[in-house]
């Protein structure tokens, strides 16, 4: 009473000058990073519970700050930032460490190959809680710049808000492809790039102005890929490095909703074939090997040097039926880039009847020799597979193991490589068993993974709030240039070309 | 004579008063339970984040002020006060600037134009709150323009107020325009022509160019919505000829009030007296010509769902309602929920049995939705319908019903983690803290606490222990998988029986009459017994086979009467079996 007194006091004599020095000395104070000396220091012999989760993470050498959050309450935080040639200390108000940008990127150019600590004070009542370190490696190999994804609602069947984006991974910086702003009603999914680079980009439309848009350097074209010999649009897409060619997948894809459980839904391929796009002659080839009655095919990946085409195959089955029995198997064809054309020898690389176990995403590392696949107990669909892992086929040993460090109880899904191979960003539930993360993760040169960590947020606490999944990560060397009025104006105002079927025998 | 110059001279606070009150009789007659129904709508949350997170958009302050007061809605009242206080401020921003303008008596029915106007097009839900303060904020920029003095303060001033306007309440910023460049027209001497008409053509650029630099640089959006906003119609692809008639009407009363004033024909006391009638009996005429919307009656029993006013529902459902799924729902499942569907269904007129509202690719899926599966303990299928309704609204705001209930399911389904993202949006709003507060300490503690209270315990028991795809065809195999679960689920039970009764399938109803026991039925359940009557015409025996379920002597001789006007071919006993069974199973059996 008697301090509010004499602030009234104080205040009643001051002159308008005054108020606005106090004013901004107040500002000045508040901007300043909180400076904590506490009494006593209590050691938790534990590590902090900290959100995201950090700890022994591998990390790029021009990631965004990785700011995180106590999940216990406190006054404010001092961490101790340690490497073998920086030691700084920092303080926080609040349970949220937040780097500046320009500090971080200073302290990672000089940590590059070396470990990183961070011991974590919290302090609470003028007591110091002091927490094991945080231990992070900064490996020397940088990851591509841009990551772009698609932000959408993990809803059941409707949507009424999703946007792709791409993000500037040594920032915060996020700028929309399209997104419902731009086009309300319109569904957009499977962006894909030729060989990391942003020059050639395709994204589908559904719904409203539907049609699949395709870039190839500055021009855009709208093409309608159902044909009359084809049952549905073309879906899941690789572009083949060249640019001159896409291969899709064609699914029938049905949901089923479960009545009871965690695994709210399932998603059924309940018949799928393949074919080739031929871009600059907007026409689809196929064959047999690709596109059988007897089989199922889906998800397309060619190899870097454009030679081979790997896919993932099962007997047809008839759905929902067979749903646990639709085991798919990691096949692969040779393709002749000048002449589009596939070979007709299918090779076997990973039998889903040897294994038991079905397999989906097959992505080849830029350098050729590992392949990324995503493997889990039935169907080709692993969003809603808890049991869903990474796992690693070496091209050149023929080795085959599963990710251990890098998965978890969840589903690990949908992922990308890096440009240098070094790298890669999948998405995961492992979170909350819903929402789809971006976890970025190393892969050494031996092929073996190490902790992932989320991707950075601004604010450590966003995701906690945010109400979207990460959708198909996909990693480019550059930013995508690409107004999203431009993609809108391509999709609306033209009629779209129809593109042309052909099947060799 | 002294009563008329009376009334002329309190005109205006007469009017404010006789069309508040008729307002208030408008929408608490007409609309109060759509008014309810927009704030199930938005989950407004009072932190600065949101706040920010408005500010951020065109048009975004607005919608932050409409969302503010539409949380009070859930109290009816409240929202029929603030719809009509709200409009009556409207009037008074309408009628100061016009005087402003040009000074005139029949200002007053002038201002009223807009008032009407949007009063209709709030009656529909696809038209904003927000913009009745866009509207009003306007009006005072419009009236701050026209009072400042020296021109180049003015120009200066309502350059920076366009911009800002825009910004704040949207397309209200080309009314604005419009309305200053009028104001400068007629306010301004023959010799200030020429300059304020190059002042309005480059107020007129500005307002074309504002809106293409901003979604070029601040925000992507569609051209119509750069200009428009969110402020006004859900609907972003379209601008409606009513609400472009809405914006026209601002500059045409200015104009209006203008010729009217240079024409002289009319003395002032005619105009007042005029106008005051005029306007009252618009009102008369809006309350009169009104009826009860068959959305109005919709609202009234979905809102009656949300609260769990199942009694009410009954008895209202006892007058007479219109062929409305919503509320052929609500009824079967107050019904359900009191375990009166299989005694009371056909005693009701015009029901149809409507358990749920099968999934529509096209527009929002119904609040109302999850309601049956949640109540019948089919929680995966409620959430699921919870969060359809979330992905399908309109103007992509979150529905706080449905918040609710995603909440609720997931709590139930163990996942506490995707349970607080809701109850931590809920945390912010005024009147769903208490409880979100409340299941977050809950959860914090673990299951066993949450447990101890019925709200959760109950529901816990009734859920599903097998797994099966949902089939909006074969309700009723979800409704025997719950009874398979829990045995003692009344819900489920009522679902059923009364489903199979409807298909004639007596075999089925007597196989899970082997529930009946675990029911607890105080009263034996009036169509079973009809319907066990009516089976032992056919098999002898079934009455002593399934005396658990006990057949009163009346229910006997009834059948008796019944069979025997049944069986005659008289016209005179047919028009008695209709008069006097046609609430019983028999007639239904036989007739529908």
């Amino acid at each position: 009473m008697l301090i509010l007194t004499g602030i009234i006091y104080i205040l009643n004599r001051m002159k308008k000058q005054s108020y606005i020095f106090l004013l901004v000395l107040l500002l000045a104070l508040s901007a300043c990073k909180y400076r904590h000396n506490a009494f006593e220091v209590i050691g938790k012999n534990r590590m902090p519970d900290i959100f995201p989760v950090l700890h022994q993470a591998t990390i790029p050498p021009n990631i965004a700050p990785l700011n995180f959050m106590l999940n216990d309450s406190c006054n404010s935080i001092e961490i101790e930032l340690q490497t073998s040639e920086i030691f700084l200390v920092e303080s926080f108000i609040g349970n949220k460490v937040k780097f500046s940008q320009k500090q971080w990127r200073e302290i990672l150019n000089q940590s590059s190959g070396d470990t990183l600590s961070i011991t974590v004070y919290a302090i609470i009542d003028e007591v110091k809680h002091k927490y094991d370190p945080i231990h992070l490696y900064v490996a020397p190999e940088p990851i591509d710049d841009f990551l772009v994804y698609r932000l959408i609602m993990p809803g059941f069947q409707t949507w009424n808000e999703m946007g792709i984006y791409q993000r500037k991974l040594s920032t915060f910086d996020e700028k929309p492809i399209l997104n419902s702003k731009v086009m309300p009603g319109t569904c957009m999914n499977c962006h894909s790039f030729a060989g990391k680079e942003s020059e050639h980009m395709m994204l589908h439309l559904r719904e409203n102005f539907g049609g699949t848009v395709i870039k190839t350097g500055d021009a855009l074209k709208k093409v309608h890929t159902k044909t009359e010999q084809t049952f549905a649009s073309a879906g899941f897409p690789y572009w083949h490095p060249s640019g001159k060619y896409i291969a899709f997948s064609i699914n029938s894809v049905r949901q089923i909703f479960h009545a009871k459980g965690h695994v709210r839904a399932h998603a059924l391929d309940m018949k799928s074939d393949m074919a080739i796009y031929n871009v600059e002659e907007n026409d689809f080839f196929t064959s047999p090997v690709i596109s059988s009655d007897e089989s199922f095919e889906a998800f397309p990946c060619f190899s870097p040097d454009g030679e081979t085409l790997y896919f993932v195959t099962a007997p047809a089955g008839e759905l929902p039926r067979d749903q646990t029995e639709m085991k798919y198997s990691l096949v692969a064809v040779s393709f002749d880039p000048h002449t589009g054309r596939t070979g007709s020898r299918v090779d076997t690389l990973i039998s889903a009847r040897e294994t038991g176990q079905s397999v989906s995403i097959p992505r080849v590392s830029p350098n050729g020799k590992l392949l990324l696949i995503t493997q889990f107990d039935y169907g080709n669909f692993p969003a809603y597979n808890p049991e869903a892992d990474l796992y690693l086929y070496n091209l050149e040993t023929d080795d085959y193991y599963a990710l251990d460090k890098v998965n978890s109880n969840d589903v690990e899904s949908y992922h990308t490589w890096s440009s240098n191979s070094r790298w890669i960003v999948f998405s995961s539930r492992r979170r909350d068993g819903l929402y789809m993360d971006a976890w970025i993760a190393y892969i050494d040169e031996h092929g073996k993974g190490h902790t992932p960590f989320m991707l950075p947020q601004k604010d450590p606490e966003f995701l906690k709030h945010f109400m979207f999944s990460y959708n198909i990560p996909e990693l480019v060397k550059s930013e995508v240039n690409l107004n999203p009025y431009d993609i809108a104006a391509v999709a609306r105002k033209t009629e779209g070309e129809q593109a042309g079927y052909s099947i060799s025998h | 004579m002294k009563l008329i110059s009376n009334i002329i001279r309190y005109i205006n606070p007469v009017l404010v008063l006789m069309s508040g009150v008729m307002l208030f009789i408008f929408w608490r007659k007409y609309f109060a339970e759509s008014l309810s129904y927009r704030e199930q709508l938005q989950l407004f949350e009072n932190t600065w984040i949101y706040f920010r997170k408005h500010l951020l958009f065109q048009g975004g302050l607005v919608v932050y002020l409409s969302e503010f007061f539409i949380q009070f809605f859930k109290f009816s009242i409240l929202g029929v006060l603030i719809a009509s206080a709200l409009l009556m401020c409207l009037y008074y921003a309408t009628f100061s600037f016009l005087e402003q303008v040009s000074t005139n008596r029949l200002n007053i029915l002038f201002s009223f134009l807009p008032v009407f106007a949007y009063t209709l097009l709030l009656t529909n839900e696809l038209y904003s709150l927000a913009g009745v303060f866009a509207f009003i904020i306007t009006l005072l920029f419009a009236r701050l323009f026209v009072c400042i003095k020296n021109f180049k303060k003015r120009y200066l001033a309502g350059i920076v107020l366009i911009i800002l306007l825009y910004w704040f309440a949207g397309g209200a910023f080309i009314i604005l325009g419009l309305l200053m460049v009028l104001s400068e027209l007629i306010k301004s001497d023959k010799n200030a022509l020429g300059r304020n008409l190059i002042f309005s053509v480059l107020l007129l650029s500005g307002m074309i160019l504002i809106p293409l630099f901003a979604r070029q640089f601040l925000f992507h959006d569609t051209l119509l919505q750069s200009y428009l906003s969110s402020a006004y119609y859900k609907v972003p692809v379209l601008f409606p000829l009513e609400l472009k008639i809405v914006f026209l009407l601002f500059p045409a009363i200015v104009i209006l009030s203008y010729l009217t004033k240079k024409l002289k024909l009319l003395s002032d006391s005619f105009k007042s007296l005029s106008s005051l009638i005029l306007v009252l009996l618009v009102w008369c005429v809006l309350i009169l010509a009104t009826s009860h919307s068959e959305t109005e009656i919709a609202r009234y029993y979905g809102n009656m769902v949300y609260t769990e006013n199942w009694d009410e529902i009954i008895a209202e459902a006892e007058n007479g309602f219109p062929d409305n799924d919503e509320i052929h729902l609500a009824i079967n499942l107050a019904l359900a929920k009191q375990g009166k569907l299989t005694s009371h269904f056909f005693s009701i007129d015009n029901l149809k049995p409507v358990f749920h509202l099968p999934y529509q690719r096209r527009g929002m899926t119904p609040l109302i939705a999850s309601d049956p599966y949640y109540h019948a303990g089919l929680i995966n299928f409620s959430q699921m319908y919870a969060a359809e309704s979330v992905s399908s609204t309109i103007d992509q705001k979150m529905p706080v019903r449905s918040a609710i209930r995603l909440a609720q399911t997931y709590v139930l389904n163990g996942q506490f983690s995707i349970a607080e993202k809701y109850l931590n949006k809920l945390k912010n709003s005024l009147f769903y803290r208490k409880w979100a507060k409340q299941t977050l300490q809950l959860i914090a503690a673990g299951e066993e606490e949450l447990l101890k209270y019925d709200e959760w315990n109950t529901k816990k028991q009734f859920m599903l222990k097998e797994d099966f795809y949902y089939n909006k065809d074969q309700l009723h195999l979800a409704m025997i998988f719950l009874l398979r679960s829990n045995q003692s689920n009344h819900f489920a039970f009522e679902y059923l029986m009364l489903h199979l009764l409807l298909e004639k399938d007596f075999d089925s109803f007597l196989n899970y009459l082997r529930y009946y026991r675990n029911m607890e039925y105080v009263e034996t359940p009036l169509y079973f017994e009809q319907a066990l009557a009516y089976i032992e015409t056919l098999r002898p025996g079934i009455i002593d086979a399934y005396s658990f379920v006990e057949v009163s002597e009346s229910t006997i001789q009834h059948i008796q009467r019944y069979a025997m006007l049944y069986h005659t071919n008289n016209e005179n006993d047919r028009e008695k079996l209709k008069a006097e069974y046609a609430n019983t199973y028999w007639y239904y059996l036989h007739f529908k």
